[in-house]
């Protein structure tokens, strides 16, 4: 087994694709925004309403692989009762993290960024974190 | 004698080792073969000692080009049972669909007509059906399947009616390796007047085509799956529909007439061939069929079972492992799953162990939401496949669990 691969699917990132914190339906939510990979199909919605400028109820539900639900899980985790300011400067950090450009990142990012490291998988650390950047854009709020 | 070591002596892509140094087991013939060296050769001749365009030069090389290219025509419709007048040249599986799809199916179509594929179908012979439909106000119908992915022809004969134009089948499916019976199908479609259109885009290489016993009206199929090179492929239609057929693509080449007023177009199969041609890639075609002669397809068909048979048994006896299809009277593969992980995760993990095998919905999503299931991971064999490599497969398999479970 590499090491590479060890250090992708290492207890942090495996033990949080099987949580289940976050993981849940919403339907009534202010915003649902779709996280979809057209090339494997994995899709997750992610649920979220913004109260005086902070992401609140924030919850994901869907399908993919370990690596796309522990990075979904993190993003729930990350943005949670965050102002839109620091989501953006969340997910800044967060794609420092996956291009390697931060020294000492978390555990969990640090397994997520070894997805470069496998051809085609580096779209999967990123998915949810792509949806929520894009909806960002469009959020004029601060 | 068929010997698949020395068979792999032809292809000097499997000699090659990964970054770890790891033999490449390459188990993704269905989504593309290796090359042998004859149709790399092939290719590298034409560009050395004949590049000409086709048709209209009037000198020795254009000529030479051009007589190389038609031999080929002639090569495949010997290969298939057909007329050479019946083989156009195109860009792969999917364009040749769409060519009817278009050509034919816009023409022919209006409302109150159905359009019949299965829900086994590749997207390539599914969404052309349903964009044309869409297009011209018919009926776009989708043919469920049994639980196990298999299609009941008792089903089929219901939906066929007198509305059915024409039914979009696959001869063998590129996720489970189901094969349908085209013989039997295409007598039930044409009681009904339905023409049938088959995608061979996984039996070209697997089993022997003849387009007269199976009396198919249309039948599609890429070089790259039959050892060939990407971007030639072919698609056959009966004289008759031919002639009636409408270009897809309209310009140079095709043309008998051009006026101010009014263009005629030249007789098929060079009416539906527009622009240049992919003139080298047809003679890495020609090289590809000359490699499977020589290797007859019985043989190949039989290794392909032999592998599949063996495969199919371990894959069986494991714990936690589903398989899609059927066990027997296959093509040359297998869908898989391991229970909560998933096929991305399998692949990755084979992938570290020098394992080529694909992963995810493989353009048959209709099909993965008939199992409730969003992918799978796949393997798929070829002529220079081993049953060691098998063995290789299913050990790294069971490594899988103990990493991701």
């Amino acid at each position: 087994m590499s090491e590479d691969l060890k250090k992708l699917y290492q207890a942090v990132l495996m033990e949080r694709q099987k949580s289940t914190l976050g993981f849940q339906k919403r339907e009534d939510a202010q915003h649902i925004i779709e996280a979809y990979n057209p090339v494997c199909g994995d899709q997750f919605q992610i649920y979220l309403d913004i109260e005086n400028g902070f992401l609140q109820k924030v919850s994901y539900h869907g399908y993919g692989c370990a690596v796309s639900k522990a990075s979904s899980s993190l993003l729930v985790e990350s943005l949670s009762a965050k102002s839109l300011v620091d989501c953006r400067s969340q997910l800044q950090y967060f794609y420092q993290c996956m291009d390697g450009k931060e020294t000492q990142p978390p555990e969990i990012y640090e397994a997520l960024a070894m997805s470069k490291n496998f051809p085609g998988r580096q779209q999967c650390a990123t998915l949810s974190w792509d949806a929520i950047q894009e909806f960002l854009l469009n959020e004029k709020g601060t | 004698m068929f010997d698949a070591r020395l068979i792999r002596n032809q292809f000097p892509i499997l000699n090659t080792q990964d970054r770890k140094g790891q033999p490449l087991v390459y188990l993704d013939n269905a989504a593309t073969t290796q090359k042998p060296w004859q149709v790399m050769e092939a290719l590298a001749d034409f560009y050395e000692h004949h590049n000409a365009n086709i048709h209209r030069g009037i000198y020795q090389l254009a000529d030479d080009a051009t007589q190389a290219y038609e031999s080929v025509r002639a090569q495949v419709a010997q290969f298939i049972n057909a007329t050479p007048e019946e083989v156009i040249f195109c860009g792969g599986t999917t364009e040749a669909i769409n060519m009817v799809a278009h050509g034919w199916g816009y023409d022919t179509l209006s409302p109150g007509d159905e359009v019949l594929v299965t829900a086994m179908e590749h997207h390539a012979n599914f969404v052309p059906w349903q964009v044309i439909c869409d297009r011209t106000g018919a009926t776009f119908k989708v043919l469920p399947l049994e639980p196990d992915g298999s299609l009941s022809l008792t089903s089929l004969e219901q939906a066929l009616t007198k509305k059915t134009k024409l039914l979009a089948i696959t001869q063998i499916s590129n996720t489970t390796g189901i094969i349908n019976p085209l013989a039997e199908i295409t007598k039930m479609a044409h009681q009904n007047d339905t023409l049938v259109l088959v995608d061979a885009a996984q039996s070209i290489a697997n089993d022997q085509i003849d387009v007269q016993s199976m009396n198919c009206d249309f039948l599609a199929f890429s070089g790259h799956k039959l050892y060939g090179p990407m971007g030639v492929g072919v698609l056959y239609g009966k004289s008759t529909h031919l002639e009636k057929m409408s270009p897809f693509q309209q310009g140079g080449s095709m043309i008998y007439q051009v006026s101010n007023n009014k263009t005629t177009f030249k007789k098929a199969p060079h009416k539906f061939e527009a622009g240049t041609p992919p003139v080298a890639a047809a003679l890495g075609l020609g090289a590809a069929i000359r490699f499977i002669n020589t290797l007859g397809m019985a043989n190949i068909k039989a290794h392909a079972q032999e592998l599949r048979t063996h495969a199919w048994g371990k894959l069986s006896d494991m714990n936690d492992v589903a398989l899609y299809g059927v066990a027997l009277e296959s093509g040359a593969i297998i869908s898989l799953n391991i229970k909560d992980i998933h096929p991305h995760d399998v692949a990755t993990v084979l992938g570290e162990a020098g394992l080529a095998v694909r992963a995810g919905h493989h353009c048959t999503q209709p099909l993965m939401q008939h199992y409730g299931i969003v992918g799978t991971v796949r393997i798929s064999f070829s002529v220079y496949n081993t049953l060691s490599e098998i063995d290789h497969f299913i050990s790294a398999l069971s490594k899988v669990k103990s990493l991701l479970s």
